[in-house]
């Protein structure tokens, strides 16, 4: 039985129950609430970020769902690798997409409890992070630059060894 | 549709845990759980910095930030009363434990935790669960004998595991 | 609540998005050289100020200028017509330079009530708002919160003064700030009078002697570490709206301990001078000149003062107040109804609702506001936990890189939570790595290290040593010092005693390490677990007399050539109080027929005692059943024939024969709860200790009978005499790297190892060259656990004959060179928890392959 979703801006989206459950929200709520005509409102994400996640479910829809209670913990955190991003993935989260794309999809994949979306677009954004001076990585996000500049000097200097060969 | 603001959502995510809770009285609890499911689509990442980048913050955010805090544990908690009525103890657990997450001392919680891990048998967890629920609300009769049956459970295996022990050598 | 729309000038310090160039730290004019002590700053007030609206948004300085020469704030008050200030251009010149741009959006916040002011603003374009009904806004002067929470009504632009560079800035023009303080009290009088008028209270100034001041300690290095602790401590103080107070958290106390504290004062924040505690004006900024002289004289002193301003919680702080022209304005509005629209703009009182509305059908497309939240905290759009989530796939490198972005930033990747600091891998910049960047490392990452790994890090002291104990010595649990290799036995002892939680420490190739080195680690490191000190060759036998071996589980001694059999005799005579012959045995350090038959000897008769011990039950009893069998075996139509060397049956001597002999409990293997005896070793590489000895394998096996991986590779001095000792000693033993030991390994023993070590699954016999097909016949029998088996280079065995064992056997690989996964078989045996150290073993797979290239 598909699952109908309504974006924020009113626009609709049908899709099937696996697709669906990709979103562990959604899955948990499919399981308690059984199958209905009744359109599920995810008011915090737009029509055409929806429409992005969906995509990615449905290429994604018949991969194995992570595990449940998987790595939060920080320790594992030290094994990722950000740079083993698979084509379509890396396709996906650079087609037509620029930051405040990516970054509303990471948004919406985190409120929609998709993790390996959500951790596709952190490894994205890591990845961009590479390379940025800090003035660039506030620009990016929109970071307040909250030093003095005695302490953006000393930064500066602490971080020389640091800096790109 | 014009997208809602900050104020619309949380309005309707209370609507909708009223809804829920008229429901589970009049003891419908998927249309309960399904209410309360949906007032959660509204209210969670409504905090995210970015998501209120939608509308601008406001000083008035602190205030409407504790209500939706206020609100969600409500439904919640009320899910995890309706997983209990269905006897799905797990997803009980799981439900009290986002919860406590928000008010780590929320005795209602800890009582619907503890019941849970009755249920599942794990007599220990639910013992602790139950003590710290008794130390926030002493008055609570149902806490107190949710505790009583906590604790024969854990001496009972005691004593089982004492007689099956017993006499042999280690 | 009736509103006022006020055009307000303000200052923030903050870059704006917007692409136009944003004037932020343009060059200043020359200093003057500091006026004396007279001085007495005290510029603490943001003000609001009725401003014309301006229509073009120009913000480059000299416009700035302009706008603000035009503010009544530098004129007199009431007289509009004075001559200008002297110095007033140069001043506004100065701080235009410095002040920021920033723009809000309609309904963000400017500023909020309660918050410490921090800041002057200035309005350049748009209008704000504020709720509160007196006329005057006036929070103000000498750190007090703001009384009032001021919105942008529309698109405002705003310059921002931060109090600290007003502060620097003021010092140099002695009237102005006279003038500006003479004003603030004014202001502050009338605002209080008004205040008290609608029974608000105005906090009192001289309780609150804001001070940009020292604190009396300061950190030995003003690391940016402590300084977002203060900032954090200031925020929470204004949130909570108490009184901020000075604290000293304990990593403001400079080390006491120190091994050389002048080795901080080159750092640009050099060791704190005391600063004298202001005198207890209210009105002063600045306590007194030597600070404001100090900023300027001398970078150390301006570093400590740098410091100093942020070591302490209380701060000059900018207020918000208001020109008496609103005042004016204020009363009118008083006096009307409040839903009277004010005479300058219509607007609809304030309400939650609408405010948003309003907000909302201002924007034409949603998303494009994403960038114009005011106040994103400084973590930006994703916010504090997804930000987290992103640093956590950065390398350390990028992780402090990425600290620069914003202060907010700094301080979650310090938040333990987050665990972003816990892990410091400074290796994969081992060449740039010194002593001081790693000191300004640990000083900043602190206490959140859990793991710390400097392997290749040359250059790296005993000085980076002791910062590492003083700043995160207290965390610290790994510690991997692999080819650091000029630290000594003092700059180890010492850290080590600062370092009471390590539990795991890689010395490997730190060739000036000797036993006092070690030992003092020993001594030091209670919860010690993992060591290693390969190829630390000065390290003697004594290094192994300390009680702390027992509980030491992974010990890596490959190629410590100065340690010997006798080292190792240490271990056995903490083991036992009896069996002399054991002891005599390992305390020998001599091979002899004699002492071989009577460790035989003794073997055999703890056999004998055996069946008293239920644990070694089912080990006694089979050993004893195989001796019958030994024959069946013969007579097995096995394709190994039925050849049985002499040495076997010597070992397998008849099971009766007891030799009376003092109860040997104690070197019996044990699994009785807690033993007195025995070692809790797990793991142990000698690889490469070519002088040890089976006399080292017969202690070894004699005290650690919790053993499952042990690597003898390259022991040549070992004979086949070692196999029964381990088996005896060690039957837990899971792994067992006997590469090139030509002379130990042959057929016969291999008999006895399937037999003596039924856990074994991995073995490595590479090299050894004495190894037939007979001996791969037994290992396929008897080593019922076998998984893993090494027998490169075994000139004898053809990959049919292994192939034919039917065993399935991984890893199996013969004749010429292997590429072969020492650390897979290291560790396959159990689980690993290390943190940033491979071990020695990575090593002993690189110098196998090295050497067996040359054979």
């Amino acid at each position: 039985m598909p699952v109908i979703l309504q974006a924020s801006d009113g626009q609709q989206f049908t899709i099937s129950k696996p697709v669906a459950e990709r979103s562990m929200l959604l899955k948990n709520m499919l399981d308690d609430v059984g199958e209905n005509e009744q359109a599920i409102p995810l008011p915090n994400v737009s029509g055409p970020i929806l429409a992005a996640v969906i995509e990615y479910c449905e290429h994604h829809k018949d991969e194995a769902m992570p595990a449940a209670d998987e790595d939060d913990k920080v320790f594992e955190a030290s094994k990722k690798k950000p740079d083993d991003i698979d084509q379509w993935d890396a396709d996906f989260m650079k087609q037509g997409k620029g930051n405040e794309e990516l970054f509303e999809i990471i948004l919406a994949a985190n409120y929609l409890d998709i993790k390996p979306l959500l951790d596709l677009g952190c490894k994205t954004v890591a990845n961009m992070i590479k390379g940025k001076t800090p003035e660039q990585i506030r620009e990016m996000f929109n970071i307040e630059n909250d030093f003095t500049p005695d302490e953006e000097e000393q930064i500066r200097r602490e971080n020389e060894w640091a800096a790109d060969a | 549709m014009a997208a809602q603001t900050v104020d619309e959502k949380l309005q309707t995510g209370k609507a909708e845990k009223d809804k829920g809770n008229a429901a589970f009285k009049a003891g419908q609890i998927p249309e309960a759980l399904r209410a309360y499911h949906t007032a959660t689509l509204y209210l969670t990442g409504l905090d995210n910095a970015a998501m209120a980048a939608f509308v601008p913050q406001n000083p008035l955010a602190e205030t409407i930030k504790a209500e939706i805090k206020d609100t969600l544990k409500a439904c919640y908690s009320n899910m995890s009363a309706c997983y209990l009525k269905q006897s799905r103890p797990e997803k009980c657990i799981e439900l009290t434990a986002k919860v406590l997450a928000l008010d780590p001392n929320n005795a209602k919680a800890l009582f619907r935790r503890g019941q849970a891990n009755i249920a599942l048998e794990n007599e220990d967890a639910a013992y602790a669960d139950l003590l710290k629920a008794a130390e926030l609300a002493p008055q609570d009769k149902g806490i107190r004998d949710a505790l009583a049956s906590a604790h024969a459970m854990v001496k009972e295996r005691a004593a089982k595991s004492d007689a099956v022990f017993k006499g042999k050598l280690l | 609540m009736s509103n006022y729309v006020l055009s307000v000038l303000s200052f923030i310090s903050v870059a704006a998005a917007p692409p136009a160039p944003s004037p932020k730290l343009a060059s200043s004019p020359a200093p003057l050289s500091p006026t004396p002590s007279t001085l007495t700053p005290t510029i603490s007030e943001a003000n609001f100020c009725i401003l014309p609206r301006i229509d073009q948004l120009s913000v480059l300085p000299p416009d700035l200028q302009h706008i603000l020469r035009n503010l009544p704030f530098f004129r007199p008050i009431g007289d509009r017509t004075a001559p200008r200030i002297a110095g007033l251009d140069d001043f506004l010149a100065d701080i235009s330079n410095v002040m920021h741009i920033r723009h809000y959006s309609p309904g963000d916040v400017v500023i909020q009530e309660g918050e410490r002011a921090r800041a002057m603003f200035f309005l350049i374009k748009g209008m704000l708002e504020s709720p509160i009904q007196t006329g005057c806004f006036g929070d103000v002067l000498f750190s007090v919160r703001r009384t009032a929470t001021v919105t942008a009504r529309t698109k405002c632009a705003l310059a921002v003064l931060t109090s600290e560079d007003l502060s620097s800035k003021i010092t140099r023009y002695p009237q102005i700030a006279e003038i500006l303080r003479a004003r603030a009290n004014e202001r502050y009088e009338q605002l209080k009078k008004e205040m008290e008028k609608v029974g608000r209270r105005m906090e009192p100034l001289s309780g609150e002697s804001p001070v940009a001041m020292p604190a009396t300690k300061e950190p030995s290095h003003g690391c940016l570490r402590e300084l977002s602790a203060s900032r954090a401590a200031l925020r929470r103080k204004s949130e909570e709206g108490g009184p901020v107070r000075t604290t000293s958290s304990p990593e403001l106390q400079p080390a006491q301990a120190w091994a050389s504290p002048d080795d901080f004062t080159t750092s640009p924040l050099g060791l704190g001078e005391d600063i004298a505690p202001p005198p207890p004006s209210s009105a002063a900024v600045f306590s007194g000149s030597e600070s404001v002289e100090d900023f300027f004289s001398s970078p150390a002193s301006q570093a400590s003062s740098f410091a100093a301003r942020y070591g302490d919680r209380r701060r000059a702080s900018v207020a918000v107040w208001s020109d008496d022209r609103l005042m004016q304005f204020a009363q009118i509005a008083t006096e009307k109804s409040p839903d009277v629209p004010m005479p300058r703009e219509k607007h609809p009182p304030l309400k939650k609702s609408s405010s948003f509305t309003r907000a909302k059908t201002h924007k034409p497309h949603q998303r494009v506001h994403m960038y114009s939240v005011a106040e994103s905290r400084g973590y930006g759009v994703l916010g504090r936990d997804l930000m987290a989530r992103v640093f956590r796939y950065l390398d350390f490198r990028h992780r402090m890189r990425v600290r620069a972005s914003s202060m907010h930033i700094l301080r979650l990747l310090l938040d333990p939570r987050t665990g972003l600091t816990t892990e410091v891998d400074l290796s994969p910049w081992h060449k740039r790595i010194d002593d001081k960047i790693l000191s300004d490392v640990v000083c900043f990452c602190g206490q959140t290290v859990r793991n710390l790994s400097l392997r290749n890090c040359w250059t790296v002291t005993d000085k980076g040593l002791a910062s590492i104990a003083h700043y995160a010595g207290r965390g610290l649990e790994t510690l991997c010092l692999a080819s650091v290799w000029d630290v000594t036995d003092g700059g180890i002892g010492s850290m080590a005693r600062m370092c009471q939680q390590l539990r795991n420490i890689d010395l490997s190739n730190c060739r000036k390490l000797s036993d006092a080195g070690v030992l003092g680690v020993l001594d030091a490191c209670p919860a010690l677990e993992i060591i290693s000190t390969s190829y630390c060759k000065i390290l003697s036998d004594g290094v192994l007399a300390h009680p702390r071996w027992r509980t030491v589980r992974r010990l890596n001694l490959q190629r410590c050539t100065g340690i010997r059999d006798k080292g190792f005799g240490a271990w056995v005579a903490t083991t036992s109080e009896a069996s002399p012959a054991a002891a005599a045995a390992a305390a020998a350090g001599v091979v002899s027929e004699a002492v071989m038959t009577d460790a035989f000897a003794v073997a055999a008769s703890e056999d004998a005692e055996v069946p008293t011990k239920p644990s070694r039950t089912t080990d006694a009893e089979w050993h004893l059943m195989d001796v019958d069998g030994d024959e069946d075996g013969s007579q097995d139509p096995d394709d190994f024939g039925s050849t049985q060397s002499a040495g076997n049956e010597s070992v397998f001597g008849s099971p009766t024969a007891i030799v009376p002999r003092a109860p040997l409990k104690t070197t019996a293997p044990v699994a009785a709860p807690a033993p007195p005896a025995g070692f809790d070793l797990e793991e142990l590489i000698l690889s490469d200790c070519s002088f040890l000895t089976d006399v080292t394998v017969a202690a070894v096996a004699a005290s650690c009978h919790k053993l499952q991986y042990l690597s003898l590779s390259f022991c040549c001095a070992l004979t086949e005499t070692f196999a029964d000792e381990l088996c005896r000693g060690c039957p837990q033993l899971r792994a067992l790297d006997m590469s090139f030991c030509g002379t130990a390994v042959t057929d016969a023993n291999l008999l006895v190892l399937a037999r003596g070590l039924p856990r074994l699954e991995r073995l490595s016999i590479r090299g050894c060259v004495q190894v037939t097909e007979q001996g791969i016949g037994y290992l396929a029998r008897y080593a019922q656990n076998l998984k893993m088996l090494n027998v490169s280079q075994c000139r004898s065995i053809s990959d049919d004959a292994v192939r034919s064992t039917g065993r399935g056997w991984r890893l199996l690989t013969c004749q010429g060179l292997v590429e072969v996964d020492e650390e897979g078989f290291r560790k396959g045996a159990y689980e690993y928890d290390e943190g940033g150290s491979a071990g020695a073993s990575a090593k002993v797979g690189r110098k196998e392959r090295a050497r067996a290239s040359t054979t």
